[in-house]
């Protein structure tokens, strides 16, 4: 099952810093399991392409710690929420060859989710451009899952 | 030997001079060896060596030896003389002048060998040598250059390994090395290699998953000018670069849609941008101008080195697609066994996600108590209650001063009275 346009306007209100519209979608998103996956799917692949245009090609390590500690710094809660060191190990798994195996879902909703909010805060998307960066997500996310089930 | 050659030619020159300078009661040895009146009458005299002028003339009645070029079979003396073959035409070709050529060949310099002018002649009307490019069978640049094994791919393939080392080294090209002018035709011909090789990659059913695709939207890619990979400073290990898979969605505003479109069709001839028709595709926080124009080089995706601004083409090599998407099925593999933690997660840390989407000030703000709002002064508007203190200010100096004139008048009178 590919990912919904539901579940990508959900993630887009979210990303655009609507708040209310967000709160909306997401009080209509069904609770299936299928869903669950495919979100789960959708906002991994975001991350991932996030963490590809912000680090590949020129960033390095320390860049990436510094990146944590910049968003831990933006709120009292991000700092609270996020573990620094699991943080980083999260956005190095896409970059480089990290095992996070051990790391479980609870904490990897919470880091995708603020690090992600974090970084295309960041790019400062306009409408056309979020729209081109969650097209990439949802293909991402759409390759594996047929690659999956094809499997 | 054909009659006509310069070598002939210039030995029937030489003999004619011979003809000429010989005196003519002495012949030379040979002939008189030849006839046998010579040593009839004379006792053997073997420990006499012969003068320099009889010797040359023993030399010249030998038949020349031939040479590159002499014979009829112009292309294999040429590329004997190229350094197929061996023997003394060989090391006679190799030498740099006519003299060392002669001392190869016979250990003495020989009045019938060919000039440098001669030698030149000859070697320009042998056939050219064939290069690369210059078959007959006018192969396109690089065609099979992957599965054949060419030239061609071999140049693209040293190209290729050769520059990590000078690009992070610094150093100079090793003897040897490819040239400015072969460093460029690899990397002509590499195009199509790497275009062709993305074709075949993998499921081989989509074209374009090894060629970088056009940003539509390119208001998203403005990330300015970061320093490349090889630019970092030893000890801080840059990231790996742009993962093909990436690559060939990079900057794609509908790719969906337009992967859809490829897996069935013909796109723009496997992808490949047209001269005339500058694309600006998204990689490793650069924009490059994908020109299609061979002249502007080729980039190909893990090259070390600064991405450029503008490239003829780009391309991802399909081992870094196979290992992206290997990377990126591990990450997918653990999220969906925990799929439904994640899911949870993710709902009750949104209000988090939101909070750092808005940046706290950058710098400390500095509170400033004003006690009331001040009003702005006009400069050249001059106030009424400015006037009448000015005008009260002048009176009460005017009225000082005619006090104080007043009084010393009135003293001087009282003094004059007095």
């Amino acid at each position: 099952m590919p990912v919904t346009d539901d579940e990508v306007a959900v993630l887009r209100a979210q990303l655009a810093g609507d708040q209310a519209h967000y709160l909306k979608l997401y009080g209509r998103l069904d609770r299936s399991a299928a869903t669950r996956t495919t979100y789960s799917l959708l906002i991994t692949a975001a991350f991932m392409e996030a963490v590809e245009r912000r680090f590949v090609g020129n960033g390095t390590a320390a860049d990436v710690i510094s990146y944590v500690a910049d968003v831990r710094s933006r709120s009292d809660d991000a700092a609270e929420a996020l573990n620094a060191r699991t943080a980083e190990r999260l956005i190095r798994d896409v970059l480089t060859d990290e095992d996070t195996e051990d790391i479980d879902g609870k904490t990897r909703g919470q880091v995708y989710i603020i690090v992600l909010s974090a970084l295309v805060s960041d790019e400062r998307f306009d409408d056309a451009g979020l729209d081109a960066f969650l097209a990439a997500a949802r293909e991402r996310a759409d390759d594996y899952l047929a690659r999956r089930t094809g499997s | 030997m054909s009659a006509d050659t310069p070598a002939a030619v210039h030995d029937d020159r030489v003999r004619e001079d011979h003809a000429r300078s010989a005196k003519p009661d002495r012949p030379p040895p040979a002939e008189r060896a030849s006839n046998g009146q010579a040593e009839a009458g004379r006792p053997q005299q073997p420990a006499q060596a012969l003068n320099r002028a009889d010797y040359n003339r023993a030399r010249q009645d030998q038949p020349p030896i031939q040479r590159p070029g002499d014979g009829g079979s112009r292309a294999q003396g040429d590329t004997t003389a190229r350094g197929l073959g061996g023997n003394g035409d060989r090391r006679a070709d190799q030498a740099t002048s006519g003299r060392q050529a002669e001392a190869a060949v016979g250990g003495h310099p020989r009045p019938d060998s060919l000039n440098r002018a001669d030698h030149n002649r000859a070697r320009h009307e042998a056939p050219p040598i064939q290069r690369f490019g210059d078959n007959g069978h006018q192969e396109p640049p690089g065609a099979g250059m992957r599965a054949g094994g060419g030239d061609g791919t071999r140049r693209a393939e040293q190209h290729i390994a050769r520059r990590p080392a000078e690009t992070v080294t610094g150093e100079r090209p090793r003897e040897g090395a490819l040239d400015r002018a072969e460093d460029n035709e690899a990397r002509h011909d590499a195009a199509p290699a790497g275009r062709r090789q993305a074709e075949r990659s993998e499921d081989g059913q989509d074209a374009r998953t090894g060629r970088l695709r056009n940003s539509e939207d390119e208001s998203q890619h403005d990330h300015g000018g970061a320093p490349s990979a090889v630019q970092h400073e030893e000890g801080e290990r840059p990231m790996q670069e742009m993962p093909p898979a990436r690559l060939a969605e990079a900057g794609s505003t509908a790719a969906t849609g337009e992967r859809q479109d490829a897996d069935g069709g013909d796109r723009k001839a496997g992808g490949q941008a047209q001269p005339g028709e500058p694309e600006k595709i998204y990689i490793d926080g650069h924009e490059i101008e994908v020109t299609g124009d061979p002249a502007d080089g080729l980039w190909i995706q893990g090259l070390p080195g600064k991405v450029p601004d503008k490239a003829g083409d780009a391309f991802a090599t399909p081992e870094k697609q196979a290992e992206e998407k290997a990377r990126s099925d591990k990450v997918f593999g653990h999220v969906v066994e925990v799929s439904d933690d994640l899911f949870d997660s993710v709902e009750k840390n949104a209000n988090v996600a939101s909070q750092v989407m808005e940046r706290p000030p950058t710098h400390a703000e500095i509170p400033v108590s004003v006690q009331r709002p001040m009003a702005e002064t006009q400069y050249h508007t001059p106030e009424a209650g400015s006037i009448a203190t000015a005008t009260l200010a002048l009176g009460i100096t005017v009225w000082a001063g005619g006090r104080w004139i007043s009084e010393r008048l009135k003293g001087v009178h009282d003094a004059r009275d007095r």
